[in-house]
């Protein structure tokens, strides 16, 4: 089954820059890498797949729904429901603590709060003692860790990370890729990772190449 | 976490920020909350007072002082006026004059003034009797309340009066003891600062003091003598009592010779042409002086009203600084926290989110200035009335509550809102793409 499919989708940015995109074809549960060089549009993919933007022509579907003809608080609640993300930078809301932080991504995507499963998560991150501090307080690690469980808790049928490894040395890297795929595999979401770090290649099946062969 | 309970935490996690903006913003809501306490209150006793007197006659001079002596009683009396001067207002077949009241001032007991007049006096001011009962012989007295509090006279009583209006031992009539015989309930007008006996009494005060003056130059003079004069003097107003009832208008107008302050006039009807124009015909018919009150109040006020227009316009001033605080604070916490609203976007929160999320930070800053404020002037306005009650005699209080107050606190609402506008407008349209990267 196609979770998410892109059909002759074009962007174009507003200073005029268009890009085209190959089709792509991602099947439920097929851990999927997106590679290119920086520059060749992977942050562009990830927003169009992450309903952040609506693409300049084609086809976006994702999870059956299909994204071009919905109007921006429909996208949003989409985007609540369907897509979790993990971004290169982690932010999070700074008067909050852990575990709020977390419990408000299940709050915006229209669900129910659910602290024994937010606690569950982060207790299958090992973070779990780190609940009720700030999030300025946390080491990277421990951050990215928190922004993880964050992207999870809503229970999304895809989860997007981009670029989770590319300042991490090759244990880490490793282990980070670990992490999101057990914990993706856990809630059977799929998982598609935007990067350009070659390490990951040997680590996933699937690629989507960007780069202009 | 709602869009409310974010807002409260959001303003919470910058105490500095928060402190700031609620001092600026209570400070100007407690200056101007102050000023509609203050100037509430100062209107309310020159209006209670007023007692729908609708002239006052006395000597000729200043017509703000006629009215300030005889009305609220903290200026000296512009003279004297003889009965028989004023004895066509005095006339209860007057066509256009409902009541006269006449006044007769010059001596104080503890700085409380003793006011010669009639029944008609407490009728203005609509008082009642709580103890005793009104002044019937001469030289009886009926206090207001707060002589009653301040002095601890009580029924029964006896004391000497002094000439003049502040108390002085060496001016005091000796020879007259006034009799307490009944206590008014409180008005919150003047006449709870008052001393009320017949007119005569005054008659008869002064004119012992006149007559002892003149048979002695001395201070120590002989007793038997002064206690004559009294009996003599006494008897004078009690033969006229067979055939008019005692402090009547009546009974006034047999002594043309005598003297009184002031008349308190009030119309038949306020409108008629001949009300109009009584003013303008005593002033330029007569020897006395007629003023309005509630024109020379009127004036009174806007002289004093530059005064309060000034401090008007520093909390003018405060609240709009305390706006542009709001403002400035929301429009830097959205900009140092876009990331954050974009992740808000991201995680599936509508733009009407973001927006309400601002707006709600400028409304609760504004809520709290406004509380923070409203308490201060209220403490304030308490204070101030310790002083002004010891110094002026006014009874002003803290603990009221007016209904223009929650006109200020939907100003201060809309203040914070307005504040929050611009910003909450600028995050909720701003591209989360954009923002996202750079992040």
């Amino acid at each position: 089954m196609t979770i998410i499919s892109f059909e002759d989708v074009t962007f174009s940015y507003q200073a005029g820059q268009s890009l085209q995109f190959p089709d792509v074809n991602i099947q439920k549960g097929n851990t999927t890498l997106v590679l290119g060089q920086s520059g060749v549009g992977k942050t562009t993919c990830l927003h169009l797949m992450a309903g952040l933007m609506k693409p300049k022509s084609g086809s976006i579907v994702i999870n059956g729904s299909s994204i071009a003809q919905m109007t921006q608080s429909e996208l949003d609640a989409f985007r609540g429901k369907n897509v979790g993300v993990i971004f290169q930078q982690n932010h999070f809301i700074g008067a909050l603590n852990v575990l709020e932080n977390i419990e408000m991504s299940q709050y915006l995507s229209g669900g129910k709060k659910d602290s024994v499963f937010c606690k569950e998560l982060l207790k299958r991150l090992d973070i779990s003692d780190k609940w009720n501090k700030k999030t300025t307080a946390l080491s990277q690690g421990e951050r990215q860790r928190v922004a993880i469980a964050r992207s999870l808790a809503a229970r999304p049928p895809i989860i997007l990370a981009d670029e989770p490894t590319s300042a991490l040395d090759d244990t880490n890297t490793t282990e980070v890729f670990k992490l999101l795929k057990d914990q993706a595999d856990f809630l059977g979401s799929t998982l598609v990772i935007v990067t350009h770090d070659n390490r990951l290649k040997d680590l996933v099946p699937h690629h989507i190449n960007l780069n202009k062969s | 976490m709602n869009a409310f309970r974010l807002a409260i935490r959001n303003i919470l996690d910058k105490p500095l920020n928060l402190l700031l903006s609620i001092i600026l913003f209570a400070l100007g809501v407690g200056l101007i909350n102050f000023l509609i306490l203050f100037n509430h209150q100062l209107k309310d006793k020159f209006e209670s007072n007023l007692a729908e007197i609708d002239l006052v006659l006395g000597a000729k001079g200043s017509p703000l002082q006629l009215i300030l002596c005889n009305m609220y009683h903290i200026d000296n009396p512009t003279g004297n006026i003889k009965i028989g001067d004023a004895k066509p207002f005095l006339n209860p077949k007057h066509p256009i004059i409902a009541s006269a009241v006449p006044l007769s001032l010059g001596d104080n007991y503890k700085n409380f003034r003793i006011v010669g007049t009639n029944y008609g006096f407490t009728e203005l001011y609509k008082a009642k009797i709580a103890q005793g009962k009104l002044w019937e012989a001469p030289l009886e007295v009926t206090i207001g309340q707060q002589v009653a509090d301040e002095t601890n006279l009580k029924i029964g009583d006896t004391f000497t009066s002094s000439h003049g209006f502040t108390d002085d031992v060496d001016l005091a009539h000796d020879h007259n003891a006034f009799k307490v015989v009944g206590i008014l309930a409180p008005t919150g007008a003047v006449i709870d600062q008052l001393i009320m006996t017949q007119t005569s009494t005054i008659w008869q005060v002064h004119k012992h003091e006149e007559e002892t003056t003149q048979t002695s130059a001395e201070e120590e003079h002989d007793h038997a003598e002064g206690e004559e004069h009294d009996h003599d003097h006494i008897e004078e107003p009690q033969k006229e009592v067979s055939t008019f009832p005692l402090g009547s208008n009546e009974e006034l107008l047999t002594h043309p010779e005598e003297s009184i302050t002031s008349i308190l006039v009030k119309y038949k009807s306020r409108t008629s042409f001949q009300a109009l124009n009584m003013p303008r015909m005593v002033n330029e018919n007569t020897s006395l002086q007629a003023a309005a009150p509630a024109y020379e109040i009127n004036k009174l006020v806007d002289m004093v009203g530059v005064g309060t227009d000034g401090i008007k316009a520093i909390a003018y001033l405060i609240g709009f600084v305390s706006a542009l605080s709001i403002f400035i604070s929301l429009y830097r916490a959205m900009r140092d926290r876009k990331y954050e609203l974009a992740l808000i976007r991201v995680m599936g929160g509508k733009r009407s989110y973001i927006f309400n999320l601002i707006l709600l930070e400028g409304f609760l800053l504004a809520l709290i200035g406004w509380t923070v404020g409203t308490i201060l002037s209220h403490v304030s306005m308490e204070i101030m009335a310790g002083y002004l009650k010891s110094d002026f005699r006014y009874s002003f209080s803290g603990w009221i509550w007016l209904k223009e107050e929650w006109f200020l606190l939907a100003i201060s609402l809309f203040i914070g809102v307005l504040s929050a506008l611009i910003p909450a407008l600028s995050a909720a349209k701003r591209d989360i793409n954009e923002v996202l990267d750079k992040g």
